[in-house]
């Protein structure tokens, strides 16, 4: 096919809810498709570990809902990549379930394709042992081992696996993890599109309106596409787009700015131009896409324990006179309680972090900032042990220490700031991501299971 | 007379993870005129910056991007996002440190 236009709607966090007359403003212009962001991994390993997606599945059945039904009244295709936060097959099993009960609730029938994205670790072990996966700049030393010890592994899809879904008569692709370009990028790549252009909308549409100004909450973008350029506007009139705030945007969570790397691209965005259309469009063109060795971005955590914390409050001049001092007192007092109490052995089985926010509770070791606290302090301290009884047992020590630590300043002392009458807090399992590297793939759908299934 | 640091002239600053295992800081100029001279001054780069954090200079990593007058400075994550011993799981307050940096005088 050789279109000349293309345009389609952007929805950058689904579950975030976005306003529904933006999107019926944007379908009444005529689109192509409407692509969503539904994944991220800022909030940390938890939602691909096991926990729940990251947004209340009532908004998420508000937004799918308004998406599915917007697409099936103009005949268009709904695309959405990584489902339920993460990714994982649970998340596409999620948004597959609110798409049946959206079916069931209109009264209307669709076509949906899930698909999946989940890696089995011995693949990844497998790859890892022919020397097909690559570390990403800065990556984890990662090895069999590490893979076996990931409880979850998925790959980020790139456009084909959408393709292959439209081309088997999809009319919604629920996919696990993706890139958040490829959602974009598939329909027009298969149209013909230049490549440079169709990954660089991607990257501007992944986050909805936030390349928008000013800022506001995330909304529906268009983006309409032609032979050598693409127009990116938001659909609400309080906001708008400059060349500066799209610009701006080419920066929003990447390392670097002038180059993009998706499954069999390696994108050049350095000779991108920017030009007002009106007081909130812009044109964008320039950026160039050069075909690259096709491979997959893995994703993966492993466990480190379970983690408990409490936290408190300091105003005791004497204490915040030396802050340093007093946290030694206490580490030397908890190392003997904890060897009495709980056996010598037991030592070196957990860790406890202590965040002094007045101090460097923020930046860590990474502080460099000589003004001492303010007239107040506040502490959060965590447990990390192998078990949930090793944590509560060590965080009730260590608890205690610090309840009782003492003032240098006076005889005798009281204790510090609670601000909860609860002591401590229990964080459950916790997680680490353990893999930053791409995996060679003899086929882009290689990795990824597609299933379609008619709904309503 | 007071120092100019670079709170002074930045019209905005933030940062962010760019994936689990970086974290990557915009800081925005007014105009081309102070963008340049920001570049001109050498106050970001790599050395002072991997000063400042602590992380080796060589992976530090500063970009200078014109069409939005930001210099972009990325670096390696003290650990992997949201890991149990993390302080700023989406890396959101990590620029703050970069504002207290001087700039040389005007000429």
């Amino acid at each position: 096919m050789t279109d000349d236009r293309i345009s389609f709607l952007c929805i950058g966090s689904i579950g975030t809810g976005f306003r529904a007359e933006s999107l019926e403003r944007g379908l009444s212009l005529g689109v192509d498709f409407i692509g969503a962001d539904a994944g991220s991994v800022d909030g940390g390993p938890n939602a691909l570990s096991g926990s729940r997606s990251s947004w209340p599945e009532q908004v998420l059945r508000r937004d799918i809902e308004l998406l599915m039904l917007g697409a099936k009244r103009h005949g268009i295709p709904l695309l959405i990549g990584s489902c339920g936060t993460s990714g994982r097959d649970w998340g596409v099993d999620l948004f597959a379930d609110i798409a049946r009960k959206v079916a069931a609730d209109s009264g209307e029938t669709f076509t949906i394709a899930k698909i999946y994205a989940e890696v089995p670790a011995e693949l990844v072990v497998e790859r890892l042992e022919s020397g097909r996966v690559h570390p990403i700049d800065p990556a984890p030393p990662y090895d069999a081992a590490a893979a076996r010890r990931s409880v979850r592994i998925v790959g980020a899809m790139g456009a084909e696996p959408f393709q292959r879904a439209i081309a088997m008569g999809a009319d919604v692709v629920l996919a696990g993890r993706a890139t958040d370009t490829a959602i974009f990028a598939a329909i027009p790549l298969s149209r013909g599109f230049d490549p440079g252009l169709v990954w660089h909308a991607g990257k501007i549409a992944e986050c909805g309106t936030a390349c928008t100004e000013p800022r506001s909450r995330l909304d529906v973008l268009h983006i309409e596409m032609g032979r050598d350029s693409f127009v990116v506007q938001p659909l609400a009139d309080h906001i708008r787009c400059t060349p500066f705030s799209v610009a701006a945007h080419q920066l929003h969570e990447v390392a670097d700015p002038f180059t993009l790397v998706e499954p069999g691209w390696i994108i050049d965005m350095s000779t991108a131009r920017y030009e007002a259309v009106s007081d909130r469009a812009v044109r964008v063109s320039g950026s160039t896409a050069t075909p690259a060795p096709y491979t997959v971005k893995l994703e993966g955590v492993e466990r480190v324990g379970w983690q408990h914390m409490f936290m408190f409050g300091l105003r005791d001049p004497t204490i915040i006179a030396d802050l340093d001092a007093w946290q030694a007192n206490i580490e030397d007092d908890i190392a003997s309680r904890c060897a009495e109490l709980l056996g010598a052995e037991a030592a070196g089985t957990w860790e406890t972090h202590v965040r002094i926010y007045g101090r460097d509770g923020v930046m860590g070791a990474r502080e460099s900032d000589p003004r001492g606290p303010g007239h107040e302090v506040f502490v959060v301290v965590d447990v990390v042990a192998p078990d949930r009884t090793t944590c509560e047992t060590v965080t009730a020590v260590i608890h205690y220490a610090f309840m009782h630590a003492k003032s240098p300043g006076w005889r005798g002392g009281t204790t510090v700031a609670w601000p909860f009458p609860k002591s401590t807090f229990d964080l459950g399992e916790v997680y680490r991501f353990n893999v930053h590297h791409a995996m060679e793939v003899d086929d882009p759908m290689e990795l990824f299971r597609l299933e379609l299934e008619e709904i309503g | 007379m007071t120092r100019t640091t670079l709170r002074d002239v930045v019209t905005s600053a933030r940062s962010k993870n760019a994936g689990p295992f970086s974290v990557t800081i915009d800081l925005f100029l007014p105009d081309l005129a102070t963008f340049e001279k920001v570049r001109a001054s050498g106050v970001l780069s790599p050395e002072t910056v991997g000063d400042l954090y602590r992380v080796p200079a060589d992976q530090v990593k500063v970009h200078h991007f014109q069409p939005a007058l930001a210099v972009k400075i990325s670096m390696p994550r003290a650990t992997p996002g949201g890991s149990p011993d993390d302080t700023d799981v989406a890396g959101g307050q990590q620029f703050a440190p970069l504002l207290h940096l001087g700039l040389p005088a005007a000429p």
